[in-house]
């Protein structure tokens, strides 16, 4: 994804510099992009979430309005998750872009923050310019939990595919968090 | 054997070499193994085997050669500095000492070489490669045969030898004379050094003059019969350039031999035949310039050359040699009749000469050309003189030359440089025709400007006459834009139409129609221009060609060709007046912010295109391609038309027309949304309802619901109130546009169009208030509130009614969705070939019928309705994740039971029954 509204899909196993494929139909930056076995799905400022399924050969555009920072496919790949600088997170059903949830509290106007689903797809989660991730329940849509990791804008954010585990960047530190219960060996 | 006994030592014959005697306590060697026997060269290396088919040892210390470390490469050095002791390396530097010994690959001994070898060559075999040498297929390169194979005498040769045999001598008994004398050619003429063939024996017979009687000779050398197939495709009889002649110069005319005094070897390599007799004639050449005894200095530095040789096939001079391209004049001169055919060769029996040859036939000389003429053909189109285009056919005709255009009548400056052009008779240069803009001059350009202020105005007014609603999608009556056009163009339209224009190339019927166009507007015939466009199109359509072709016409002036000449035609056509664009696009954003300030999210804020990934892509997805068969990647394109008069205006978005239709659909869907979601995503409403108008009405529709269920200020009202408060202002505004005819900015077309269509319709909503409309929007708030706060009521009638709403509520929805099509259909975007007026105004009827049907009708109706929603909410239910739908439990099963009762219920009952359920 790039930020002269393009995405590039090049082939790795060639040592060709150039891209097979440009899907240049957004119409400002690409701010992110996520794959799935068959989709490739991309979050552009123009706020639009696009959805490019190589299976059925379809666009879906789903219009957001707000830019878009971060998408994500839920663990189950039913959903797509749209945070936007609206200071909102978007759950959008994948067949039909109708709004299953929406997701506030945190602040989110001017970066470009990350959202994430936990590995249970049961929590969502959001970065937040406060210094704060906050994890909202999915189904409830109640707050769950802020977690405050530090005093600037949490930078990045990243769930373990896996494990209840999160990893958080915010002013040149790293962090990883782990579950209460869990020991570390 | 031989120490068998010592007294026997003289009788026996003793072989070999005796074996040393053994000392005392020697034991006896053992022989050594097969397996411990090694090759070891001369200096006491190993030499391995390779095998038994190449039987090659190996290069050196491990397949390496040399020494120890193998090759030594020699260090590079430049042969810009060491260019003067470059050496050249042959391949023995290249080779190990024991491949020059004895044994080796190349053994320096001494040998005898080839010119000691064979002294005596083989004749016949010289001979016949002589002749293979003549016949293949480039001439003497089997002399080079020479350079390679090496001269044997073969066993046969030897024989003949010691029978007494000489090289050049006939094999056979000897004989006492020739039996004939061979003469040598009388064309030939021999002028010294080199022996020309045939005067070995020509000597020989001289000699034979002194010989006494008894004397024998060899019978002469038979030259082998020359048995090659012929091969090539020369004529028969064909000899090439034998190099012995051209390049030596051996026999022949020029006989000049530049190498007589040169090696032997060369001489032998070509076969020379001076020393055929093994003895030298004693005649020397000439060197490079005359002898001061030499008599002769002509020709000297001639030589058999190439141009020497006919090249074109003619009739040879007869005769004495003194002919070709160095014949005397008087040669070349000779009158063909005057000469004399003669043949030359053998006349059959029973034939004789002619004595009178035949008369020669007349010949006519060709008619003389005129002085101007060129041999090069044009094609021009014929046109029918009665036909109209006489200016075109004028122009034609001009340009061929068949109308001479007096000069006395013009002056010289008068001429146009096409004219110039025709009298200096030069072709016409072939250009395109004028693309418009970029060659006009800069007063051209703003006289341009002013008519395209003017045809906005012109536009305006046709907006304006639009509005009346009858012919509301007409554009200004012909009589009205012709005029308009005829005073804007005024005088400009006198070099419009002529030939080399032409703006509609691409579609002759258009360029045809244009160019009666043009000609009926030079004359004025306003009322006639109407005709010439295609009777078959709609009116929108012919109104825009009509335009097309004012501006057309505008845009052309007779000048221009001049400059298009200098350019010339694409070879390859492209499409000019096409653009690529993307066949679907992401349509108006505006409903869709709409949709999203309503958390509408789903078909409303979706767009579906068919994209095509690449193949490579889909290959490295592991996904099969979609569309196997196309080529297309990405969006799918299409061509649109660029040349739209459309194109040269900016009409502001119609958006204040959309958000009023957007008013009922988001109303209803509201609706809707509250019934399907009775969620906490709705929460956030309550703020933006002081923002929005649309929401502000809604949230008093639903306080009013709250606080009590009795039928609230009717939407439907409020809801018609907004078009019929505009719609007086707008009959008003319509009435100043016609007498102003401009003003007016293109929004107000929009407006009028679509709040005029929404008009029609809340009149007729207004009718039918008093029937149901009114309760039922009153109470589809009250009821969806209700469901809300009791989900699990027993109540199936109210869920039926919560169904029937929504359900209207998307019935309309589609519609409102195409009321929000239709406007767009007006606006700049319009795809060419689209009558919109004609649809639009089906539709709206179409829809007005819908709507009464829908309200007017009952059971049936609301049955099927019913149907649909059932689909559509399984539909919906298929879609959802389990744990993210919270309210699917509660909604999905009780519509479902509610369904299957309100199958039962609702026959019988009036729809405002139902409605009140």
């Amino acid at each position: 994804g790039s930020i002269d509204s393009t995405v590039r899909c090049w082939d790795c196993r060639s040592r060709r510099p150039d891209p097979i494929q440009v899907l240049d139909e957004a119409k400002d930056g690409i701010s992110s992009v996520k794959l799935s076995a068959h989709e490739i799905l991309t979050g552009s400022v123009d706020g639009r979430v696009r959805r490019y399924d190589l299976r059925t050969g379809q666009l879906c555009s789903d219009y957001i309005g707000s830019p878009i920072t971060s998408v994500c496919f839920s663990k189950d790949g039913q959903c797509v998750l749209a945070a936007s600088l609206d200071s909102t997170l978007r759950l959008l059903d994948k067949d039909t872009g109708e709004l299953l949830g929406e997701y506030t509290g945190h602040r989110s106007t001017a970066y470009r923050l990350d959202c994430v689903l936990n590995e249970q797809d049961t929590h969502v989660g959001c970065a937040s310019e406060d210094g704060h991730v906050y994890f909202w329940d999915l189904v409830e849509g109640s707050l769950a939990l802020s977690l405050p990791v530090g005093q600037g804008v949490v930078q990045s954010l990243a769930f373990h595919p896996r494990l209840p585990c999160l990893l958080v960047a915010t002013q040149g530190q790293v962090t990883l968090w782990r579950e209460d219960t869990f020991q570390p060996e | 054997a031989a120490e068998s006994s010592d007294g026997e030592e003289e009788d026996l014959v003793s072989y070999g070499s005796a074996l040393q005697p053994l000392q005392e306590g020697e034991r006896i060697k053992k022989p050594v193994p097969l397996q411990e026997q090694t090759v070891k060269d001369a200096k006491g290396r190993y030499q391995r085997f390779h095998g038994a088919f190449t039987g090659g040892f190996s290069a050196g210390y491990f397949n390496t050669v040399g020494t120890k470390e193998g090759w030594t490469p020699s260090a590079f050095v430049s042969s810009r500095q060491k260019r003067a002791d470059r050496t050249i390396l042959g391949p023995e530097d290249f080779m190990d000492e024991e491949d020059l010994s004895e044994f080796g690959i190349a053994p320096k001994d001494i040998t005898t070489t080839d010119d000691f070898a064979s002294k005596a060559k083989d004749r016949i075999k010289e001979k016949a490669r002589q002749i293979a040498g003549v016949v293949a297929p480039i001439p003497g390169t089997t002399a080079f045969d020479d350079l390679i194979g090496p001269s044997k005498i073969t066993v046969g040769v030897e024989l003949l030898r010691k029978m007494g045999w000489k090289e050049g001598q006939g094999i056979g008994p000897r004989v006492k004379r020739k039996p004939c004398r061979q003469k040598p050619d009388p064309t030939v003429k021999i002028y010294g050094c080199a022996l020309p063939p045939g005067l070995s024996e020509g000597s020989e017979d001289e000699e034979d003059e002194y010989q006494p009687e008894n004397v024998t000779f060899a019978p002469k050398d038979v030259m082998p019969v020359d048995l090659t197939p012929k091969e090539n495709v020369h004529g028969l009889g064909y000899k090439g350039l034998d190099p012995s002649q051209a390049l030596f110069g051996v026999s022949g005319r020029e006989h000049l031999n530049l190498f007589s005094g040169g090696s032997e070897e060369t001489s032998n390599l070509l076969g020379d035949l001076r020393h055929s007799n093994g003895r030298k004639l004693g005649i020397t050449g000439q060197a490079f310039g005359v002898g001061a005894l030499e008599e002769e200095d002509d020709d000297i530095y001639a030589t058999d050359t190439l141009s020497k040789y006919d090249t074109v096939l003619k009739d040879e001079e007869p005769g004495d040699g003194l002919y070709g391209w160095t014949a005397p004049k008087q040669y070349k001169s000779k009158k063909r009749p005057e000469r004399e055919f003669k043949y030359i060769g053998k006349i059959l029996d029973g034939f004789s000469l002619a004595s009178k040859s035949s008369a020669p036939s007349k010949i006519y000389a060709p008619p003389s050309l005129p002085r101007n003429y060129r041999p090069v053909h044009y094609f021009r189109p014929v046109i029918a003189p009665g036909n109209e285009n006489c200016q075109l056919q004028k122009a034609l005709e001009e340009s061929a030359g068949k109308l001479e255009s007096d000069p006395a009548q013009q002056s010289r400056h008068a001429l146009n440089a096409a004219q110039r052009r025709e009298q200096l008779g030069e072709t016409e240069l072939k250009g395109p025709a004028p693309s418009i803009l970029e060659y006009l001059s800069e007063k051209d350009r703003e006289r341009l400007k002013e008519i395209k202020q003017a045809s906005e105005q012109q536009m305006k007014a046709k907006i304006v006459s639009q509005q009346s609603p009858n012919s509301r999608f007409q554009p200004a009556s012909p009589e009205d834009a012709a005029h308009k056009w005829q005073m804007l163009l005024g005088g400009q339209l006198a070099n419009a139409g002529s030939s080399d224009f032409k703006p509609f190339a691409k579609n002759p019927e258009k360029q045809k129609r244009y160019e009666n166009f043009v000609k009926c507007l030079k004359k004025g015939e306003k009322d006639t221009l109407e005709r010439f466009l295609d009777p078959s199109m709609t009116e929108w359509e012919r109104g825009r060609e009509k335009e097309e072709f004012f501006r057309a016409a505008v845009f052309y002036r007779a000048s221009n060709s001049t400059l298009s000449s200098r350019f010339t035609r694409a070879k390859y056509e492209d499409d000019v007046d096409k653009v690529e664009v993307p066949r679907d696009q992401e349509n108006d954003i505006d409903d869709k912010e709409t949709a999203v300030k309503m958390k509408m999210f789903g078909k409303l804020t979706r767009d579906n295109f068919e994209w095509h990934p690449d193949k490579l892509l889909c290959k490295r997805f592991n996904v099969r391609d979609p569309y196997p068969d196309s080529s297309v990647v990405g969006l799918p394109k299409v061509k649109r038309d660029k040349y739209s008069v459309f194109n040269f205006l900016t009409v502001p978005e119609p958006t204040t027309s959309v958000t009023q239709a957007t008013n009922e659909k988001i109303q209803e869907s509201n609706n809707l949304n509250k019934a399907k979601k009775p969620s906490r995503w709705d929460v956030s409403d309550k703020e933006r309802e002081k923002k929005d108008s649309i929401s502000e009405f809604i949230s008093l529709a639903r306080s009013k619901a709250d606080g009590q269920q009795q039928p609230p200020v009717p939407a439907t009202e409020a809801r018609g109130t907004g078009p019929s408060e505009t719609l007086p202002t707008l009959v008003a505004n319509e009435d100043k546009n016609q007498e102003e005819e401009s003003g007016r900015p293109p929004m107000d077309l929009f407006k009028a169009i679509f709040v005029s269509s929404s008009d029609e319709k809340s009149s007729s909503s207004e009718e039918e208030t008093d029937e149901e409309q009114q309760p039922t929007t009153s109470e589809r708030e009250p009821e969806a509130t209700k469901q809300v706060d009791v989900p699990d009521s027993s109540s199936s009638n109210v869920q039926e009614s919560v169904a029937a709403t929504t359900d209207s509520g998307i019935s309309s929805l589609p519609t409102s969705k195409q009321e929000l099509d239709a406007p767009e259909e007006f606006g700049p975007k319009l795809p060419p070939a689209f009558s919109s007026g004609r649809l639009c105004k089906h539709l709206d009827r179409k829809e007005k019928h819908r709507k009464i049907r829908e309200r007017h009708k009952t059971k049936k109706e609301h049955k099927h309705k019913k149907e649909k929603k059932k689909k559509r909410k399984k539909q919906k239910n298929k879609g959802k994740h389990k744990n993210k739908k919270p309210e699917k439990d509660s909604s999905s099963d009780t519509t479902d039971s509610s369904d299957s009762l309100s199958d039962m219920d609702t026959t019988g009952l009036s729809p405002k029954e139902l409605l009140r359920r």
